[in-house]
């Protein structure tokens, strides 16, 4: 009998498609995911510049502050983790980090950020508040992805969430979502082969789900990034 | 005796007839000792004389006009690189001091040469450095882009990979020069 078409079991079919033709892809070419090291001599761009949020002045805020910075650290590790299991190279093994890069010299110089980003050859530019006014502490993100935005309209997006001990992991998921959109979005730009993308744009949506399952709302920031993803994902599936 | 004193000769100078003892000749009055050649070569030996200065301020332009002007000459070698610090020995074996006003990083990979607009700044970030002629200093340089910190990405090609320090030299005469150090990737 067959199964009417809903949303969840197409999306659910689509999760599956690109997973078949990323393992495909990644186990039977593995000397194609070589990328074209004449586009970018330096290698993937795999660093994340965290800068310290503004709004942490109190003792308090500065604690949820550095537990938020403690746990992004913490996350590149497991990002390595990640990778090493979905087999997209060990370039970014060997590179992808958080690093903290101190106080926000970049904050009010939109021109700066975008040389920032370009001559550090980072990822992405973490820099944010700690909003702490309501009672409950919250962060706000901006996550500048300079030429690697893709689909998205700007290269900044802002993800905000609460950062209470239940939310921390979907914080993390969050931000984590944001950074496997611009390893995907640097793959294809450094031509590496398409098994790479369709890796990590398949792990960013099983993301997207795991979120979706334990609270329920995306953030509009994460939504729009993993509207990008979907999009990018079909496409780099349906190539033959 | 008699013919003694009244012996006579001739003037050297004017062949007139005069005292065998005259010093001077009472006709032309010209001397009958050595001191005539004197005058006798007085030209001469003014030209000679007036030549020793002429001498002098000739070879004083010709040193002018072949002599090197004082300059500095600044060396560098790397001593370490990393991806967050550079270490540079530099000396001056010039003639007079410089002035080492900035530092920017390049890479060397697989022969094709990058500059990703990364400044190298002393730690501390004192501006520039002035070198005297015979000063051998060593600075540990952080890597800034518009004074703010960053770290280093090294080339990825897996063939040659060399970090190279672009020292910009100034002098007070606002001459530039750009002297290279580098080291091995890490």
């Amino acid at each position: 009998m067959p199964v009417p078409m809903t949303r969840a079991n197409a999306a659910a079919r689509r999760r599956r498609a690109a997973r078949v033709v990323a393992v495909v892809l990644l186990t039977a070419a593995p000397a194609a995911l070589a990328c074209d090291p004449a586009i970018d001599p330096l290698g993937p761009r795999a660093k994340v510049y965290l800068f310290d949020y503004g709004g942490a002045e109190s003792a308090d805020a500065r604690d949820r502050h550095s537990q938020f910075q403690a746990a992004m650290l913490d996350k590149a590790e497991r990002w390595g983790e990640e990778l090493s299991r979905l087999g997209v190279g060990a370039d970014y093994l060997e590179q992808l980090q958080v690093i903290k890069a101190g106080k926000d010299a970049l904050a009010g110089k939109p021109a700066l950020v975008g040389r920032y980003w370009k001559d550090s050859h980072a990822l992405q530019l973490m820099s944010g508040i700690v909003d702490g006014a309501s009672g409950q502490y919250s962060v706000r993100s901006r996550m500048y992805l300079g030429e690697l935005r893709g689909g998205l309209e700007s290269s900044s997006l802002f993800v905000g969430m609460p950062i209470t001990a239940s939310q921390f992991g979907n914080v993390m998921d969050s931000h984590s979502i944001v950074t496997f959109y611009a390893l995907a979005v640097d793959a294809e730009r450094r031509h590496c082969d398409r098994a790479v993308a369709i890796a990590l744009l398949n792990s960013l949506n099983e993301k997207v789900s795991d979120l979706k399952r334990r609270g329920g709302q995306l953030d509009p920031g994460v939504e729009l990034v993993a509207t990008a993803a979907r999009a990018r994902l079909d496409e780099l599936v349906r190539r033959p | 005796m008699t013919e003694a004193v009244g012996a006579t000769r001739s003037c050297r100078a004017c062949g007139e007839a005069i005292s065998a003892q005259a010093r001077v000749c009472r006709v032309c009055k010209s001397p009958q000792g050595w001191t005539r050649l004197l005058f006798q070569w007085k030209e001469v030996t003014v030209a000679v004389l007036a030549l020793v200065p002429l001498w002098k301020a000739a070879g004083s332009l010709a040193e002018m006009a072949h002599t090197e002007p004082k300059a500095p000459v600044v060396r560098a070698s790397a001593l370490a690189c990393d991806s967050g610090s550079f270490r540079l020995a530099l000396t001056n074996v010039g003639t007079s001091a410089g002035l080492v006003a900035d530092v920017r990083l390049a890479y060397l990979s697989d022969g094709r040469r990058i500059e990703p607009g990364v400044d190298l700044v002393p730690e501390g970030d004192e501006p520039g450095l002035v070198l005297e002629p015979g000063e051998v200093v060593t600075m540990a340089l952080a890597p800034r882009i518009s004074g703010v910190p960053t770290v280093l990405q090294f080339p990825r090609g897996g063939g040659e990979c060399r970090a190279i320090a672009l020292v910009r030299v100034k002098t007070f005469e606002e001459n530039d020069s750009v002297v290279e150090a580098g080291c091995p990737c890490p």
